[in-house]
């Protein structure tokens, strides 16, 4: 292990003997970003509440509800343990992080569960939870990668180590991709580029990357296809390229997509009215209460609902970047940049799904989409957040 | 930070032209989809006869369909296997219409209720029951060609009154603003922006036991005579009203899609024939109105009259080389040459104009659909012999009811009221045809045809008929068939103050042919019946 950069190993020092105070904790938390945390995940209930409610195939109308509030629970615990305790902690055991990240998602291969309509074992059913590892993946990629990137710190000129940090990330994405969830290895990919971002990556490498991921993408969509080499399943490469032109499938996916953009459109500025939404209610818009629970909002809460949303996003992004300026060393900073990078690409791209300007790759809305996984990692991740807001010197200053 | 606002403003910008700029077409795309309007069916109103007697009404019935792709392959055979029996076909038919790739299959149609109940009950997959109206016809053949038909699509009068009053007894179907989800399995809201406009009832002019009396003594003389159709107009010269309109052979009402459409004809509406002798009274008339004759003026009739290339004879052979009839006597022995020469007499314009005036030559505008108008050669075609023929019934072609409107004229003091079938048809148009001198000179001498002439068939107990018989040979190739003919007879009674007018005609009667024998007692006993029935008092003592 490289030495600590003496400033912040004073700074540890001078908090040690002080021993832990309540007041100064809370008084260092990152209130802004709880509070927009907490305004979007009850939006989110709100949402799911209204999206699930009239569902024929459920025994209460709270069904969906109180799953996501086991999550929420659990996560809010998970948060306050996590923001009490020391990040730079975790930073030691990132290569057992990263090997029990890899050890997991194999064992979902191997014995996880899934539902029959999306052909893909995602799930690890443990005790009282099935767990949605690639979710939980997300998280020990960015505490994994942080570690490597900041060890790293003295080889940003080194392309072959710019390199290695590409093979490491992916490893988990092709281990996710193989479950097969696109989605996720896709958000392995906007991680680790912000993260090299705000490493500071030298931009002829960034180029170089760029270059690479195009040529990458053109041999999964087109080449490898034509080729007869199948790496992408039928119906993952019909979802990526579908959005160009949703009527050309009207039953399949493309039905998916006509209908939220039919149910965000009919929202028009103002709504139909919580509860209210036709589209939803009726059926005719297929998976609201996960990847396009936006276009419940869009119809029922129109314009003006779907811009508190994502303002509420800005605000996250704002100070979860706020935070990565702040820390104190750069491990915090790169995961603070890293949860950014994540929340911020899959609120792109599914919002960009719901209204027709992105593919489908079943990205979920982080904080409000359907499933207790996602929601109690992103809520471990803000935990993270806290904990480095604590520590950075906005934190040790009050 | 920077990317981050930049991807959340494209964001953004997106969402405001989705739900600000383009929004109008996807709200009304949202709405086709959720929103249905679903017609509520207006009950059929029912059809009555004169004195409320039920004719046709609308019954509530179940209709029993299926949705093949909703049904499973593995559960069609049980499915079938259940359903069979219940709505009496067999478990291999049911199971043949299960196994069609169709969205939607009839299965029953037009079944009781509780078959309905009893499908329902099942609660199949698949299978559904609605409910349809069905036509009744309560006395079965009984004025079927009058009544017609209700069918298609959306049930509608398809014939007859059942056509022709179809707005009315239809009504307006109501509508319903349906929201449903997308399996269409739950309805969430449903509102009636339409309310249901009931069909209204209707009235008619037919009573239907004088029908009844008519359509069984019309299928006596068909029998009897080894005819091949009859029928017969009764009709109240007063009032225009048709007391009874019937066709023979008969069919059930509720089983016409197995009778033939021949059958189905009301002809003595919609079809033509030439009158015979029955015609005779317009030239008659005609002659009276000009003033060129009184009833007692003679005639000198030769037993041949040879005009041109053609020879009329008299119906009968043994008549007097020299003849001196009366215009009364001409008509009472119904004399085709005394005929003839009074057209002679009277030229073709008077005779034209009469006939006009009759209302022989256009439609009387009955409402009932199809009606025939007459057929007569435009005047400038007539060549040297149709003034001849005319006058005869020949040549000319009429419908049974246009005959009937013209000797109701007669009974009606010269004033010919429309004809109809609805009791409460409003805006009926009067029409003067003769003076009521004409007509009261015209109903005696029609009394001695009955008295004296060739009518006697006719003659009834306690009351006086005037009426005239009819023999028409039918036009073949080349001339006159002397097999086929309409045998008629057309008369009017009391004959002093003639409340009913009634013609019967008899189409190919083999057995005997002249309207005196065949047509003449079946006017008799429809007339008979008609007059007790009414309650018209006799006139006459009875003979004891």
């Amino acid at each position: 292990m490289n030495a600590p950069i003496p400033i912040l190993q004073q700074a540890t020092e001078r908090r040690q003997p002080l021993g832990f105070s309540l007041g100064r904790y809370l008084r260092s938390l990152d209130w802004i970003l709880l509070g927009a945390v907490l305004a979007l995940v009850t939006y989110g209930l709100f949402l799911l509440y209204s999206a699930t409610h009239a569902d024929t195939n459920i025994s209460s109308p709270f069904y969906y509800v109180r799953s996501q509030a086991v999550g929420l629970v659990l996560g809010f615990v998970l948060l306050i343990i996590i923001s009490l305790s020391d990040y730079r902690w975790v930073r030691r055991f990132r290569t057992y992080i990263y090997g029990a990240n890899l050890l997991v998602l194999l064992l979902t291969l191997v014995i996880g569960s899934g539902s029959q309509e999306v052909g893909a074992n995602r799930w690890i059913e443990l005790p009282f939870f099935s767990l949605q590892t690639s979710e939980l993946a997300k998280l020990l990629l960015v505490l994994s990668l942080a570690g490597v990137l900041s060890e790293g710190a003295e080889l940003r000129h080194r392309f072959r180590f710019v390199l290695f940090t590409v093979i490491y990330v992916a490893m988990p994405s092709v281990l996710v991709f193989l479950q097969p969830d696109l989605g996720t290895a896709l958000v392995f990919g906007a991680i680790l580029i912000t993260m090299l971002v705000i490493w500071g990556i030298r931009l002829p490498h960034l180029g170089i990357l760029g270059a690479g991921t195009v040529i990458g993408a053109a041999l999964l969509l087109r080449v490898f296809p034509a080729l007869g080499l199948q790496v992408l399943k039928d119906y993952q490469l019909k979802r990526l390229t579908l959005f160009l032109n949703p009527d050309s499938d009207p039953t399949g996916f493309g039905y998916q997509l006509t209908q939220s953009k039919i149910a965000i459109g009919s929202g028009m500025f103002t709504g139909k009215g919580y509860l209210k939404g036709t589209q939803t209610h009726l059926n005719f818009l297929p998976a609201h209460h996960t990847d396009f629970i936006f276009a419940v909002l869009g119809e029922e809460l129109g314009f003006l609902g779907a811009m508190l949303l994502l303002g509420l996003y800005l605000v996250v992004i704002w100070r979860c970047l706020r935070i990565a300026r702040l820390s104190t060393d750069l491990y915090g900073r790169l995961i603070a940049a890293g949860v950014a990078g994540a929340i911020l690409f899959q609120v792109f791209v599914n919002v960009g799904m719901t209204i027709g300007i992105m593919p489908v790759t079943g990205i979920p809305l982080p904080f409000v989409s359907f499933g207790s996984s996602a929601l109690v990692v992103f809520l471990m991740a803000i935990g993270f957040l806290e904990s480095i807001h604590v520590r950075s010197v906005a934190g040790q200053e009050r | 930070m920077g990317v981050a606002v930049i991807l959340l403003t494209a964001l953004f910008f997106r969402v405001f032209y989705v739900q600000v700029i383009a929004s109008p077409p996807l709200q009304q795309k949202a709405e086709e989809q959720h929103v249905r309007l679903v017609e509520l069916p207006a009950p059929r109103g029912s059809i009555y006869d004169r004195n409320g007697e039920l004719l046709a009404v609308s019954e509530a019935t179940a209709t029993v369909w299926a949705n093949p792709r909703q049904i499973k392959t593995e559960e069609a055979e049980k499915t079938a296997r259940a359903l069979g029996p219940v709505i009496g076909l067999s478990a291999e038919s049911v199971l043949a219409k299960l196994r069609t790739d169709a969205g939607f299959r009839y299965l029953v149609r037009r079944v009781g209720l509780q078959v309905g109940e009893r499908v329902k009950a099942l609660a199949l997959p698949g299978i559904g029951v609605m409910v349809e109206p069905k036509r009744v016809y309560p006395k079965g053949s009984l004025a079927s060609q009058v009544l017609g038909s209700v069918g298609g699509d959306r049930y509608q009068g398809l014939e007859g009154i059942e056509f022709q009053y179809d707005r009315l007894l239809a009504g307006t179907p109501g509508e319903m603003r349906v929201v449903s989800d997308r399996t269409r399995t739950r309805r969430l809201q449903t509102v009636v922006t339409r309310e249901v406009q009931q069909g209204a009832d209707l009235c008619l002019t037919i009573d239907a036991q004088i029908q009844f009396e008519a359509q069984k003594a019309l299928s006596q003389a068909v029998t009897d005579y080894k005819a091949k159709r009859a029928c017969a107009v009764v009709m109240d010269p007063h009032t225009g009203e048709l007391l009874a309109l019937a066709v023979t052979p008969t069919y059930d009402a509720n089983a016409w899609t197995s009778a033939e459409r021949q059958a189905r004809r009301n002809w003595a509406v919609t079809d033509q024939y030439e009158p015979g002798s029955t015609f005779k009274m317009v030239v008659v008339a005609a002659a009276l109105e000009s003033g060129l004759v009184k009833p007692d003026t003679v005639f000198t009739l030769p037993r041949e009259l040879e005009v041109f290339d053609k020879t009329i004879h008299e119906a009968e052979d043994n008549v007097p080389e020299v003849r001196r009839l009366t215009v009364a006597e001409i008509l009472a022995q119904s004399s085709n040459i005394g005929a003839a020469l009074l057209g002679k007499e009277v030229g073709k314009e008077r005779l034209v104009a009469m006939i006009r005036r009759f209302g022989f030559t256009g439609k009387l505008g009955v409402d009932f659909p199809g009606e025939a108008g007459g057929q007569m050669l435009s005047p400038d075609k007539w060549n040297g012999l149709t003034i001849y023929n005319v006058p005869l019934g020949q040549g000319i072609a009429v419908t049974p009811l246009q005959l009937a409107a013209a000797y109701a004229a007669i009974a009606n003091d010269g004033v010919l009221v429309q004809p109809h079938l609805n009791r409460d048809k409003t805006g009926l148009w009067t029409r003067r045809v003769v003076v009521p001198e004409v007509a009261g000179e015209l109903r005696e001498m029609l009394k001695m045809t009955v008295e004296a002439g060739t009518g006697r068939q006719a003659r009834l107990q306690g009351y006086v008929v005037a009426g005239k018989t009819g023999t028409a040979q039918k036009p073949e190739a080349g001339g006159y068939s002397h097999e086929k003919v309409y045998a008629s007879f057309v008369g009017m009674v009391p004959a002093d103050n003639p409340r009913l007018v009634i013609l019967v005609v008899v189409d190919e009667p083999t057995t005997e042919r002249s309207g005196a024998l065949v047509a003449a007692p079946v006017f008799a006993k429809i007339a008979d019946f008609s007059l007790r029935r009414l309650g018209i008092a006799p006139t006459v003592a009875p003979v004891q």
